[in-house]
Formats: structure tokens, sequence, C-alpha cells
């Protein structure tokens, strides 16, 4: 499904933001993509969404590969990040419709698609009011059905839950969960190691943008001796350097 | 190139911008308002004040009265038909009593003035603020005087003998304008029309070119659309055509309103006050273009429309926020403010092909060649011809920027 190989990335001469990096993810999983701020999660992301271009390595997202098959990619992938933000002069479904046509979606079709998509995000209400009048919940809701208008076989939430109160992160979290499996899977990269305990079935630490370690979640606990996530991520982390 | 996907942009740049009120009013329907303001309202103002400071006896201050004649004082003080006269009072300090304000100018006889020409010249100090507008209408009221007065001399003397007062002026040169009807319509400050122009391109295209690069940004939704299938040429075009779509707004309606301001200037003005024609002509508020020279004009706006949507789309992705690209666009208003500020002197300007070539000078000296009546096809096609060709620089550099990682993600 998703596949990095050896993947490298530098900035210049001097930063390496992505050292060799190597994992894969299986077909109606969760992956987790662990590590704080800087370690190189967001640019291996970027990578796979084809925004950035790798120094060394390879990538195929749903056998399509990063560098040759960028648009092919891109049509296999959703992403959400805590950044990413809406046209606040455009209703919901207008921003919903302008990212269907780029997927050559049909106009029966992305009706259809948001009809399913409010329903399941809890956002028929809103969805003709304008983008700016949403509170910061609702706007996450049209950042992920954006994400999955096209109904992508890799979702790639990236520090998805950011600035959002507890109603809106466990929306979040159970999209994550309703959305992987047959033909899919979800990369969910966070520095919140309680959220990729309760979510991820496997996960990747890495750090100074090496991987440290790559295994399911209670091996990763079982090998670092530890009684959470967090402990077992500081310990492995902590033997690396 | 997949036109849906361009045209799909390009829709939603409108529909953006198009819902933001505040920003298309005062980006898009300023100029309706302004160029009739500048090119009227100015030359309105300036006459009212103008007139009502000829029309005001100003008070004028003396160092030696008891030297000055009583032809010269009754010459001062009387109105004629140029306008009132002045009222004179003593003072003590002559450029004090100027610096303070108690009097407009102060006249200093230091000697006493003879009563008859012939003998050497005597001074007459005019104490005033030569800086000051205002101060020129009271020193013409003196000038005038004093210059009737020594004439008055001349002629007495030259009668005294038996010679007309012509003698001493036996050749008078006549000044005959030669200025085409377009010349005169454009007046000496005819150089507002580019920037009017130009500035309402600025206007109308700058606030889509920010939302749409910088503001993307900043909201993290250009992100999201890169992810999307659509290629990063695609999304250039749109924009740039977004952009366009607006300063080509703003364009048209500057030219209507020049188109209307000049035809109002020309019907109505004269018939609500009297020499406001001059006047609206001075400031180059009665445009006179034939319909060739509006559709050239049209077409030089155009694709001055699209060169610079595509230059502002270009420093536009460079800033991170809306702040800070708004702030990249202030040296692009100052060149086209002091470009035209410059146009004052474009009659000492060797025209060439080059010249015209140059991007914003050439677009800026061809408008005032246009209403000074002194445009042509061909140079209209050298400035359309480059105006195009740095579009397609400014696309081909915008979509450089739109593949560079520094540059989209520079946070």
């Amino acid at each position: 499904m998703l596949q990095v190989q050896n993947l490298t990335k530098r900035y210049g001469t001097k930063v390496l933001a992505v050292d060799n990096l190597s994992f894969q993810t299986k077909e109606g999983e969760i992956y987790g993509l662990l590590g704080p701020n800087g370690a190189g999660k967001t640019t291996t992301l970027r990578i796979i969404a084809t925004l950035l271009e790798p120094s060394e390595g390879s990538i195929s997202v749903a056998g399509f590969d990063v560098r040759t098959q960028a648009e092919q990619v891109r049509r296999n992938i959703g992403v959400v990040n805590g950044g990413m933000g809406l046209y606040d002069r455009l209703t919901g479904r207008e921003i919903l419709e302008y990212f269907a046509s780029f997927y050559g979606m049909g106009k029966l079709d992305t009706a259809k698609r948001i009809k399913d998509l409010s329903d399941k995000l809890e956002m028929n209400e809103l969805l003709d009011r304008r983008a700016s009048e949403y509170s910061t919940g609702m706007k996450q809701k049209i950042v992920i059905g954006r994400a999955v208008i096209h109904n992508p076989s890799v979702l790639i939430l990236d520090e998805a839950t950011n600035g959002l109160d507890v109603v809106a992160r466990r929306a979040v979290l159970e999209f994550a969960r309703a959305y992987r499996g047959a033909g899919k899977v979800v990369v969910y990269s966070t520095h919140i190691m309680s959220e990729a305990e309760e979510l991820c079935e496997r996960a990747a630490i890495i750090d100074h943008g090496r991987l440290i370690a790559e295994d399911s979640i209670a091996a990763l606990k079982t090998r670092a001796s530890a009684a959470n996530l967090e402990d077992a991520f500081f310990t492995l982390t902590k033997g690396a350097n | 190139m997949r036109w849906d996907f361009v045209l799909k942009v390009l829709w939603k740049e409108l529909l953006s911008t198009w819902r933001d009120s505040r920003t298309l009013r005062a980006t898009i329907l300023m100029p309706l308002i302004l160029n009739p303001l500048i090119l009227l309202g100015l030359p309105i103002l300036f006459n009212s004040t103008q007139t009502s400071e000829v029309e005001k006896r100003q008070i004028v201050g003396v160092i030696g009265l008891e030297r000055m004649p009583a032809s010269l004082k009754k010459l001062l003080e009387t109105d004629s038909a140029q306008g009132k006269g002045i009222e004179l009072k003593t003072v003590t300090d002559a450029t004090k009593s100027v610096q303070d304000g108690d009097t407009e100018a102060t006249l200093v006889f230091k000697q006493n003035l003879p009563t008859e020409a012939g003998g050497s010249s005597v001074p007459i100090e005019v104490h005033l603020k030569l800086s000051s507008q205002k101060s020129r209408v009271v020193a013409d009221k003196i000038n005038t005087a004093i210059e009737t007065f020594s004439r008055g001399l001349v002629a007495k003397k030259l009668a005294s003998v038996g010679l007309p007062e012509q003698t001493l002026r036996p050749v008078v040169a006549q000044t005959v304008s030669a200025d085409t009807v377009a010349e005169k319509a454009s007046g000496i400050f005819g150089f507002f029309i580019p920037l009017l122009l130009l500035s309402g391109i600025i206007a109308g295209g700058q606030s889509t070119a920010i939302d749409s690069t910088a503001g993307e940004k900043e909201r993290g939704s250009l992100e999201a659309l890169l992810v999307t299938p659509i290629s990063r040429f695609e999304v250039v075009i749109g924009k740039t055509l977004g952009v366009t779509a607006f300063a080509l707004l703003s364009a048209f309606l500057s030219i209507i309103s020049l188109l209307l301001t000049g035809w109002f200037s020309k019907n109505i003005l004269p018939k609500l006050m009297k020499s406001d024609t001059e006047l609206s002509q001075l400031f180059g508020g009665n445009i006179a273009l034939d319909a060739q020279g509006y559709a050239i004009l049209l077409l030089i706006a155009l694709t001055a429309a699209v060169m610079l949507s595509a230059l502002m789309l270009n420093i536009c992705i460079f800033a991170k926020s809306f702040k800070e690209a708004q702030t990249y666009l202030v040296p692009l208003n100052l060149v086209v403010s002091f470009g035209s500020i410059g146009l004052q002197f474009a009659d000492f300007l060797q025209r060439s092909s080059l010249l015209y070539a140059i991007p914003l000078a050439g677009t800026m000296i061809s408008i005032l060649d246009l209403i000074k009546g002194k445009g042509s096809f061909g140079v209209a096609m050298i400035v359309v011809i480059s105006n195009l060709v740095f579009t397609a620089i400014f696309v081909a550099l915008a979509l450089r920027s739109f593949k560079r990682e520094q540059v989209l993600f520079r946070n």
C-alpha cells in the first residue's frame, strides 16, 4: 500500500531532515509515525504527498512511484495536517466540490459523496455556510472531507488534532478508525503518544530523521519494558541517541 | 494543460474575491470615483481657491510709507478688473511681519521713489514667502502696480520729448500655441492619467494576487490544492487569470471613468462654471481621444494588466503572510508613482523602440503619447508585444517559484 525505502532528504549540505528511512504499511491498518517536533515526520509525509522531492530512496503509493508517477500518487492519497485551512469566503460544499473536480468526479458522484461524508462527519447543517463562520472543529471536518472526497487508498493525518478541543479531537480519531478497511491505510503522524497508543496498530518511531524502532504498539512497549507508549518512546529514543 | 482545471482555479479566485465586498469596493470601485475626483475635482478646487484669493484684499506691510508716491499707493489700493486691491499697513520688521502672518508681504522703500524717469533705478524690496502659492497672488498684484507706475513715468518722459510709449519696445514677441487639440486637452498634468490607469490595475489585481498566493500559504490551503492531481502550471495559469480578471475590470472601469470625465469636462463643466474647461485641461481632465485612440489605450491597458498580474503573483508567492505580501508590493506601487512623476520630463526623452519596450516605462510613455495625440499603432504594438513577452517571463518565473520548496514551505 505504502512503501518507503531508504528515504533521505537533505536541505543544502548541512541539514539532513530524513536519514535513510524505511517502513511499509499494511492494508487496513492505522500506522503511526511518531516523533518529537522536528524529527522529520512532516518532511517524510510531504515527500509521500509529492510536495517535496526526495534526495535519495524510493516511495511507492498504491504501486505508483512518487518521482515518476506523481499524479497517480496524488489520486491515491488524501492529506490532512494541523496547519491546513479553508477558503473563508467559500461554503463547505463549494470547497468540497472544488476539490472533487480535480479528481474527475462528476456532479452526481460529487453530490453523493458529499452527502455521505456530511452524514459521517455530522456537518449537514453547516455545509452551505461560509467557512469563515465555522468553529475550529467544523473547519477540521471540512478539511478531512476535502482530503477524502475522492476516497483515497492512503489517508495521511499529520498532527491532525492540533488545536482541536476534546470533542473535535474525538471526531478526528473516530473518523480515522472508521476509514481504515479493505484497500485502505491511514498513516497517523503525531507527537502525542497517548493518541497513537489509542489509535495505531503499528508505529515507526523516528528521531533526527532516523528510524529508531518499528513494530506493533504492544511490541514497542515490551521491547522498552514500558507501561505505556510514551515511556517506551523515551526509552527507545534515549537508547538510540 | 487541462483547461477545465485552469478554469476551476479561475472560478474559485473570482468567487473568493467577488465575495470580499470591502476589498472589492476599495480596489475596484475606487478608481471609478478617484479618477473624476482628481481630474475634475483638483481643477475646480484650484480654480475656486485662486479666485477667492484674487478677490480678497490682502494686508501688505510697508516700511517707509512716506517715500511712496501717492500715485503708486493708489495703484496698489484700488480694485481692478484683475481683482481687489491690497490694504497697506505700517510695520517695523519686514520679514518678521510676513513670517508671523501679520502681513502677506511687506514693501520696503529705502529711498524716495523718483517722480520722473531718466535717473538711476530705485529698488523696492518686496518681502514674501516664495515657497507659498498663496503669496504668488499678492506678488502678482504688487508687481502689476509697480510695473504700471514705472511704465507711467517712462511714458510721461517720452511724451515730454515727443516720443510715443512704444519707443522703448520696437519689437514685441507674440507667443502662439502650436499644440494640437489633443496636446492642449491632455494638459501639463496629463501624466496623471498613466498613473491613474496603472494604479487602478495594481489596486484591482493586488487583493486577488495576495489572497491566492501568500493568503493561501498563510491559511494552509495551498498545500491541500497541490496534493490534488492539478499540475503546478495549471495552478499558476488559473491564478494569473484570476488576478488578471480583476486587474482588467479595474483598468476597464478606469478607462470608462476617463471617458466620462472627458465628456463631462467638455460638455457640462463649462456650463456650470466659467473657464473651467481650461482648468480641467490643465490637469488632463479633458482628453480628446477618438474611437481608435480609446481602442489602442484599451489594448495597452489590457496587456499591462496581464503583465502586472503575473508580476504581482511572482512577488506575492514569496511572502508567507497576507501582510508580508502587502509590504512586498509597496515598491511596485512606488515604481508606478515615481515613474509617472518622471513623465513630466517625458518631452526630454529621446523616443526609441527600446524605450517603449521597457516594461511599465514604455506603457506609461505610450499612454501619455496617446493622450497627447502622438501615439501610433506601431508604437502601441511594441508596447503590447513587450508586455506579452514579459508576461510569459513572469509566468515562467512564477511556475519556478511554485515548484521551489524554499518558496512554498518557507515556514
